[in-house]
This record gives structure tokens, C-alpha cells and sequence, in this order.
């Protein structure tokens, strides 16, 4: 368990956050500036809080009404900061047997070797022991930056952007390795990424923080198909965020916007209340010239013209314009295969209800 | 023969073919680099190279390692800065670690005060540290009457002097070697358990070490050369407080100048010794901090 309800007030920010972790990943995710380093510095103890209480694993570190404070020396975390911080002095076994012979847990010499020459081998470094960081890459650094860290049998993880320096190909190994030692360590992990797609992969749940608040928190398939409100869509890259007026209509309600109406799943919408809505890319079909419209008998039906089509590999983004605006499209490139999707040409989209996520707090 | 009115292809000059491209275009033109740097270094060399050649001439290089007085003037060099060193980084380097990681009110002036003996004339800091601990200094009267210390004249008088001096060099690089220390390890080290002491000991001294022997060196040397601060604290007397640079000073004046020309080649044969053994130690060192 990790609780912690922070509030710190510095020139640049305001930084007020509540969170509460089970033995699962949770990940901080924001624009730079929006107070993630700082938030989990407070949690670390590297930085202290105004007001407010932080838990870890039943144990209070921080009390600012009953004046507890520990030092980052006696919380049980783990923590790794945006770059490695392997010490560039010390070989890889040097930097993981570091904790284990002078760190909260003691062991002789020859057995905090040991030990630390199992964890390199859990990371696949066992031949890379004896180098210094500066013959190691990127990617080796960060696993002995994770060898590390388990050293030091932490109750609680906190994690910096540690894959944010790296090449695509590494970073997508990294992810996959954290969430296997994730899945056998679980402890409560803070994982701060502001990249969308990392997110959603390491994420049991997503925290949203923005300007030194959350904004919303939920398991990443829920914010990102359904963010709170517009500062939340646009970081998750929901895509086409559409501005109108709810209308009622003889099938019920639809959003009435300068692209068109688009249909909602039955709700408890008001007449004529403005309203801002979200639709994913991924949300909108592309109907075949030749196919009735029948099969999509619910949706909203646009038609408009291809203005660009964007091949991001494992999927393809498509610009319709549809005259006062544009929806982007992304398609797998399977079903890009039966479409003619060339600039210029007419297309036809079909937009299910159930994707029109209408935002509860629009917000500016 | 071409029609001169139709425009003719462009065709690249022969000589410039091999012209330099991208940021090589703008560089100074190589020779003359080398040329003003050849100049500068000439300028360094001759007067060394001369105290050489007329020691060769005269034979007098080994010569004054007889005379007593350079025994005398050679150790006493060597056993004061030694010393001084020894003050420069004990005093020096808890006051490099606060003016580096810590912040408090008034840095700007202690820091500005800690460098000041470094730009100070150092007959001028002779003379400020003979009014504050002379006899009848500020600071004499009670260091003779309680202490029964009497310091100007003496060999404490050199190492006070030496220390006042050259410490500032020493404080310089070492904070400079604190500063670069990111900010990251420290953390890290924090919250993997580590003591202030022990981290201390494992990631800040190491990381800082090129910076705190590169500034160990720079204030021997300084040291070493001292003459304007020595001569006024402590006077000029052989075997007490006549130290190499007041020696050479001594034998010129008495007209012995083969002596002095001697003297300045063992200073110079040292000074260049410490220096080379401190390349070879920083280059082989571990890597310094990012």
C-alpha cells in the first residue's frame, strides 16, 4: 500500500495531489512542468511536502500535522531517476552490490556479490559486471539502474521517465521487461511517462496530472476512450475533439456541431446544453464506395474528402474533411487493403454512438 | 569554339575541388593556429630553456645541492608546502562542500571572501597578516602574552602566509568538483539506504577527485612560488624562513647569480615532475562525473 496526499507550494507550481495504490502500477502521466518529478521526490522524501501524509506499506514516512518526516534513507523505496544514475565511478556489480553491503539491509561482502550477481543475471548482464557505465548503452545502464533498485528490497517503486533517452526498438524491450518484474515484484509502482503509448502499456491504471493536479485516474482503456475533460483528451491524443449543442432528434439526441450531427447513445441529455465531444480516430469506419450504409444503421453517416493519409506503420491515419472541419480516421493497415484512400477522393465514415464520448467537464 | 551567349555549365575549379565543407568552411585557416600557437609556446620555453643552458655552461646545476643554504632553502620548501597542502585540504574542503551544495544567506560574500586572497597582491597580504599577527599586530599581543606564540619570522610564519595565499585555488576547484556532481546520484544514494557519511565516501569524494587533486596541485605550485606574502610575514632568514623562491632571490641580489640560476632549475625540475605524475594520475582515473 501506498498512500500519499501531498501538497507543496513553490513559485512556478501548486502542486496538490492525492493517490492510493494497491500493489500495482500507476502511472504518472503529464506534460513537463506538470509536477510528476516533484510529486514522487515528495513521496522519496528528496523533497518536502507543505502539507499532508504519505504511507508506505502501513508505515507513516511523512506527517506534516503530527511533524514526521524520514529521511530517504529509512522509507523503504526504490527510486530511479529520469537518467540511470548508475554511478559512472563503479562497475555494473559495483553499483547493485552498493545497497547490499551499505544500505538499509547489510550483507557480508562475499554474499552481497553473490546476490548482486543474480540480479545482473536476471537482467541479462552477468557478462557486463565488471564494466564501467561509460562502455555500457543506454538500455544496459537502465537494467542495472533496475538491478539496482531490487537490491535494495524496496516496499514501494518510484520511477522517472527512465526510458525516455532511449531508442524505440530498447524502449519497447524495457517496457515489457518492467511489467514481467513488476508482475513478480508487486509492489506499488509509480511510473511517470509522458508518452501516451507507454502509459497505457506499463499502467495498471493511469493518473493524469496536469499543472499540479490529477485529473483523472482509471485503468488505462477508460482514459483514454473516455477522458474527463479537454486537457485530458488532448493528452492522450484522443484525437478529434468536436465543439456543439446537444439537439434532440426523432432518434433521440445528437450533437449538433459544424461537421455535421452526430448521433449519442441514449443518456441523460439536455436540450440545447453545449457540450464537447470526443471521438478516437480508431472509433470511425471507413465504408466501402460499393457497401450500403445498412450494416452501420445506428451511426452517424458523413461524407466527405480525403485531404491526407499518413502510413505510421502499424496503423494508417486518414484526414477527411467534411466541410467545416476534418475527423481524422486510423485504420489498420489490413483494413486500409479494400479502400481506396488517395488524397482527393471521396470518402464515406460511419461513427457508432458509443464512441461519441461527450466530455463531462469540457473545460476551457 | 562555344557560343559565348549561351550560358555556360558551371564547372568546378580544379583548385577548389578539395575545398573544406560544412563547418570546416569556417575555420580559421590552419596555419595560422599553429603559428600563433607556436609563438606562445616559445614564449614559454626560452626562459626555461635558457636557466638550462646557462646552468650547462656555468656547470652549475648540481653544484649547489652541496651548499647548505640550498639544503636548507629545499627542505624548508618542501616540508611548508607540504604542509600548506596539507591545511588547504583539510580547511578546504568542507568550505568547497557547503559552498557547493549548500544554499544559504550571504554565499555570494563568503564565497567572494574566500577568493579574495587569490587576486590580493600578495605584499599586500604580507603586510595584512604581519598587522594582524606581528608583534605589535592586532592579534600579536595576545597570541605572545596568552599563547606564548610568537609568529611572525617563524616557519609557522611561511606555512600562514603560503596557506593564505594559495588555499583560495584549492577551494576553487574543489567546489567546482562538488558542483558538477549531479544531483541524481546523491538522491539515488539517499534512498538506497546509504548514511550522509557513507555517501560521502562512495559517490561524492571519487566523483570529485580529478577536481580535488587538479586543485591539490594548483595550490602546491602556488605554494611552491610563494615570495611576496613569505617575505613580509616572515622575513628572509636562511634555514628558518628563507624557502627556494626567497633563496633565488638572496643569491641575485648578493650577485651570485649562478646559484640562483641552479636553484631555479631544481624548482623547475620539481614543479614539472608534479606535474607530469598528475597528468598520468588524472588520465588514468576513474571517469569524472557527468
Amino acid at each position: 500500500m501506498l498512500v500519499a496526499r501531498v501538497g507543496l507550494a513553490l513559485p512556478s507550481i501548486r502542486i496538490d495531489v492525492d493517490l492510493e495504490l494497491g500493489d500495482e502500477t500507476l502511472v504518472l502521466f503529464g506534460p513537463s512542468g506538470a509536477g510528476k518529478s516533484l510529486t514522487v521526490k515528495m513521496i522519496a522524501g528528496l523533497e518536502r511536502p507543505d502539507y499532508g501524509r504519505v504511507e508506505i506499506a502501513g508505515q507513516t514516512v511523512f506527517d506534516a500535522d503530527a511533524g514526521i518526516d524520514l529521511e530517504p534513507q529509512r522509507r523503504d523505496i526504490g527510486y530511479i531517476p529520469q537518467r540511470s544514475g548508475v554511478f559512472p565511478h563503479l562497475t555494473a556489480l559495483e553499483n547493485v552490490a552498493l545497497p547490499l553491503r551499505r544500505g538499509r539491509k547489510r550483507y557480508p561482502a562475499r554474499e552481497a556479490e553473490e546476490r548482486a550477481l543474480a540480479l545482473l543475471e536476471r537482467f541479462g548482464l552477468r557478462e557486463r559486471a565488471g564494466a564501467k557505465p561509460a562502455q555500457m548503452s543506454g538500455g544496459e545502464l537502465q537494467r542495472v539502474a533496475f538491478a539496482r533498485v531490487l537490491a535494495t528490497e524496496p516496499k514501494v517503486l518510484l520511477v522517472d521517465e527512465p526510458f525516455a533517452a532511449l531508442d524505440a526498438p530498447v524502449r519497447a524491450d524495457l517496457r515489457r521487461e518492467f511489467r514481467r518484474f513488476q508482475r513478480e515484484l508487486r509492489i506499488p509502482a509509480i511510473f511517470i511517462t509522458h508518452d501516451v503509448e507507454e502509459a497505457a502499456v506499463v499502467g495498471d491504471r493511469i493518473a493524469i496530472m496536469v499543472a499540479g493536479t490529477i485529473r483523472q485516474v482509471g485503468e488505462p482503456r477508460q482514459v483514454l476512450d473516455r477522458p474527463a475533460d479537454r486537457d485530458v483528451a488532448r493528452l492522450v491524443q484522443a484525437g478529434n475533439i468536436i465543439d456543439g449543442r446537444v439537439v434532440r432528434c426523432e432518434y433521440g439526441y445528437a450533437l449538433e456541431t459544424p461537421l455535421g450531427a452526430f448521433r449519442l447513445a441514449p443518456g441523460g441529455w439536455k436540450d440545447g446544453a453545449p457540450a464537447t465531444a470526443v471521438v478516437r480516430p480508431e472509433g470511425i469506419r471507413i465504408l466501402r464506395e460499393d457497401r450500403s450504409a445498412a450494416r452501420f444503421a445506428g451511426s452517424t453517416i458523413i461524407s466527405g474528402v480525403i485531404t491526407d493519409v499518413a502510413d505510421h506503420g502499424s496503423m494508417i491515419a486518414v484526414t477527411v474533411n467534411v466541410g467545416g472541419g476534418s475527423l481524422v480516421v486510423s485504420l489498420s493497415p489490413t483494413a486500409a487493403e479494400n479502400l481506396e484512400l488517395v488524397p482527393g477522393k471521396p470518402a464515406r465514415l460511419a461513427i457508432p454512438p458509443e464512441r461519441v464520448h461527450v466530455l463531462a467537464a469540457p473545460g476551457a | 569554339m562555344s557560343d559565348p551567349r549561351l550560358p555556360r555549365p558551371y564547372v568546378e575549379p580544379a583548385g577548389r575541388a578539395s575545398r573544406p565543407r560544412g563547418w570546416r568552411r569556417f575555420r580559421a585557416p590552419d596555419s595560422l593556429l599553429w603559428l600563433s600557437t607556436g609563438v606562445l609556446l616559445a614564449f614559454i620555453l626560452i626562459p626555461l630553456a635558457a636557466i638550462f643552458l646557462r646552468g650547462i655552461e656555468d656547470q652549475q646545476l648540481i653544484r649547489p645541492l652541496d651548499d647548505p643554504l640550498v639544503q636548507d632553502a629545499l627542505a624548508l620548501s618542501l616540508v611548508t608546502t607540504a604542509i600548506t597542502l596539507a591545511l588547504a585540504v583539510a580547511l578546504g574542503t568542507p568550505a568547497a562542500y557547503l559552498l557547493a551544495r549548500y544554499r544559504f544567506r550571504g554565499k555570494a560574500v563568503v564565497s567572494t571572501l574566500i577568493d579574495l586572497p587569490m587576486v590580493l597582491p600578495p605584499a599586500v597580504a604580507g603586510i595584512a597578516l604581519l598587522i594582524a599577527f606581528g608583534r605589535r599586530g592586532v592579534l600579536g599581543p595576545a597570541l605572545s602574552g596568552f599563547l606564548g606564540v610568537e609568529l611572525p619570522f617563524t616557519m609557522a610564519a611561511v606555512v600562514i602566509a603560503q596557506t593564505f595565499v594559495a588555499m583560495p585555488l584549492y577551494i576553487r576547484s574543489a567546489r567546482a568538483g562538488f558542483e558538477t556532481i549531479d544531483d541524481d546520484y546523491l538522491q539515488i544514494a539517499a534512498t538506497m539506504g546509504l548514511s550522509r557519511l557513507t555517501i560521502f565516501r562512495t559517490i561524492t569524494l571519487p566523483l570529485a577527485l580529478p577536481a580535488l587533486l587538479s586543485g591539490a596541485v594548483l595550490t602546491w605550485a602556488r605554494a611552491l612560488g610563494e615570495f611576496g606574502a613569505t617575505i613580509m610575514f616572515a622575513g628572509n632568514f636562511a634555514g628558518r624562513t628563507q624557502t627556494m623562491p626567497l633563496a633565488i632571490y638572496q643569491s641575485l641580489e648578493g650577485g651570485d647569480l649562478s646559484t640562483a640560476i641552479a636553484l631555479s632549475g631544481i624548482l623547475i625540475a620539481v614543479s614539472f615532475t608534479v606535474l607530469i605524475i598528475f597528468q598520468v594520475l588524472t588520465c588514468t582515473s576513474p571517469e569524472t562525473a557527468r
